[in-house]
Formats: structure tokens, C-alpha cells, sequence
């Protein structure tokens, strides 16, 4: 019975290693810029490839909107549920699929686009991904504010995107004619949800979840690109620092739902 | 003597959880959702402590 057990607790152990070291090792993209939306929810991540893509992600409970700019072409692929719907666009084509449908307009075929554009606004994923990128806010001066406002003008039907279109074309003028100091976005966040981490009190089991993901998150990540850069001992700092991080973050997690 | 053991069991199965966890939801974004992520943090527990409990040296009578 005890060289069984052993056994198991071996195999557990190398399994448990191997999956931590490999998930470690397998980040070839360098992440270049990472946000939260405190009032959706959702995670947005840039990241840059060695081959020079670049690659946005916005992850929202449900919802997730990729978008990839590489050699000319920026794909977006917008997946809620089962449903995925993928825009491709480059100088020759555009080019739609969304529930098993494939719908590509070129220069030679311009009559498709209209068919194209139907496709998107047809798609249930397009319309929620749109609901989504229009309650997200990282103020009105950040770069992410402008890449995600015209995702939502490209995911929305032909008659709001054309109001959207105006929205978003006053905030680039806006931007243009009124440059000015202020504290950005990201700051007010910061101060606002600390305040609200430190009363501890007051949320809901899915805000503490929520909060616990998005802390969890910043550990893995972070000891991911700490690990990158590091010899023996620094292995070790990155794996000290990230047991101490995700330590706290679950203890939090038990007091903002009561267990402990 | 037992109920400290069994105590120490529990947290070190909860010290386990605590590290695994944010690995699981870096690697396997629909974990993130609060049923999935839930329900896997408590297999997480389980099968820690289980295996802690088979493991853990016991004394010969």
C-alpha cells in the first residue's frame, strides 16, 4: 500500500512539474501591455510576436475579441459561446465566416461586401462583442479606447456604425485639438478599486471572484516573464514572489467570501 | 494529536490550491468563469487532500 501511494504521489508530482515548467516556457510573445475594465469585467492584453504581429485580446466573462495585425492583415476573431465569427481584412480582401458561412469581397467582387457586412451584423457573437467593446472605457485619451472603438464600429450593423463611426471620429478630433496634462484613466481605476479591495466588505461572491481571476492572473503572468529572464536564483525569487502573490490573492478571496 | 493533523492537512491542501490555481487560469482562459473555475478549485482541493492523506507517514502500532 505504501509503495502505492508513493508511487501516485510521484507520478502527481512529475505530472504537476511538467505541466507548471512547460505552461513556464511556452510564452514566445512578449506581453507589451495589460488592462482591466472594472465595470465589465474584461481583460485586455497587447502583445507583440518576435515576427512582429501584434496581437489584442480582450477577454470578458463569455466574451472573447481577438484581434491580429500581422504582414498586412488584421484578423478578428470574436468567439461568445459556440459562436465564432472571424473578419480577416487585408489591401486585396475582406473575408467573413461566422456559423459555417464564408463570405470573401475583393476588389474584383465589391458586391460582396454588402453580403459581408449582413454576415456581421446577422452574427449573434458581432452583437454581443459590440455590446461588450461599447461599455468598456479606459478613458477617452488611451490608445485602447480608439482600438476598441473601432472593433465595435466594425462588429456593429450598417446604421450604428455609421453613428459610431461619428463617435469615434469626434474623439480622434478631440484628441487632436485639445492636448492637455491629466491623471490617466488607469490611476483613477487603481485608486478606486484599492479603496474598494481595502473595505474588503460589500461585494458579491462574483466580484470576489472576478477580483480573485484578475489577481491570479497578474501572478501567473507575471512569474511567466519573470521566469524569461532569470538564472538558477532568480528562478527562485520569481517562484518565491509568485507563491507569496498567489498565497494572498486566495487568502483574500476566502475573507471577501467569508470562509475564513 | 489527530485533529492538529488533520488541520495541517487542510492547509497545507489549501496552500496547494492557492499555487495551482492562478497556473490553471493563466493556462485555461474558460476556467475564468466563476461555476468553472469554482468547481475546479474545490477538485483541486479534494484531490490534494485525499493525496495528502494517503501520503501522510502514519505511525505503526
Amino acid at each position: 500500500m505504501k509503495s502505492w501511494t508513493l508511487r501516485i504521489a510521484t507520478i502527481v508530482a512529475v505530472v504537476l512539474g511538467g505541466v507548471i515548467e512547460a505552461t513556464a516556457q511556452t510564452g514566445e510573445t512578449t506581453r507589451v501591455h495589460r488592462a482591466s475594465d472594472p465595470a465589465t469585467g474584461a481583460e485586455v492584453r497587447v502583445s507583440q510576436s518576435p515576427a512582429g504581429s501584434i496581437v489584442m485580446e480582450i477577454a470578458a466573462p463569455g466574451v472573447t475579441v481577438t484581434k491580429r495585425a500581422s504582414n498586412g492583415t488584421v484578423t478578428t476573431v470574436v468567439r461568445v459561446a459556440k459562436d465564432e465569427l472571424t473578419i480577416e481584412a487585408s489591401r486585396s480582401a475582406i473575408i467573413v465566416s461566422s456559423g459555417g458561412r464564408k463570405v470573401e469581397a475583393t476588389a474584383a467582387r465589391l458586391e460582396r461586401l454588402g453580403e459581408a457586412q449582413a454576415l456581421i451584423a446577422r452574427s449573434p457573437a458581432a452583437r454581443q462583442a459590440a455590446e461588450l467593446l461599447g461599455r468598456i472605457s479606459f478613458g477617452q485619451f488611451s490608445p485602447l479606447t480608439l482600438a476598441i472603438l473601432s472593433t465595435r464600429n466594425m462588429l456593429l450593423g450598417t446604421a450604428e456604425a455609421t453613428a459610431a463611426r461619428g463617435e469615434l471620429g469626434a474623439r480622434i478630433e478631440g484628441m487632436a485639438t485639445e492636448p492637455r496634462l491629466m491623471r490617466v484613466s488607469a490611476q483613477q481605476e487603481r485608486v478606486q478599486e484599492d479603496a474598494q479591495n481595502s473595505q474588503g466588505t460589500g461585494s458579491s461572491p462574483t466580484d470576489c471572484w472576478n477580483k480573485y481571476v484578475k489577481e491570479a492572473l497578474l501572478a501567473w503572468a507575471e512569474y511567466e516573464d519573470c521566469m524569461k529572464n532569470s538564472g538558477f536564483f532568480g528562478d527562485l525569487a520569481c517562484a518565491l514572489l509568485y507563491d507569496m502573490r498567489a498565497i494572498g490573492a486566495f487568502t483574500w478571496w476566502m475573507k471577501c467570501v467569508a470562509i475564513s | 494529536m489527530g485533529a492538529l493533523i488533520l488541520l495541517v492537512q487542510i492547509v497545507v491542501s489549501l496552500v496547494v490550491t492557492a499555487l495551482s490555481l492562478p497556473a490553471l487560469l493563466g493556462t485555461v482562459p474558460a476556467l475564468r468563469d466563476q461555476p468553472a473555475g469554482l468547481l475546479v478549485m474545490g477538485v483541486v482541493l479534494a484531490v490534494t487532500f485525499v493525496g495528502i492523506r494517503l501520503v501522510w507517514p502514519r505511525r505503526k502500532t
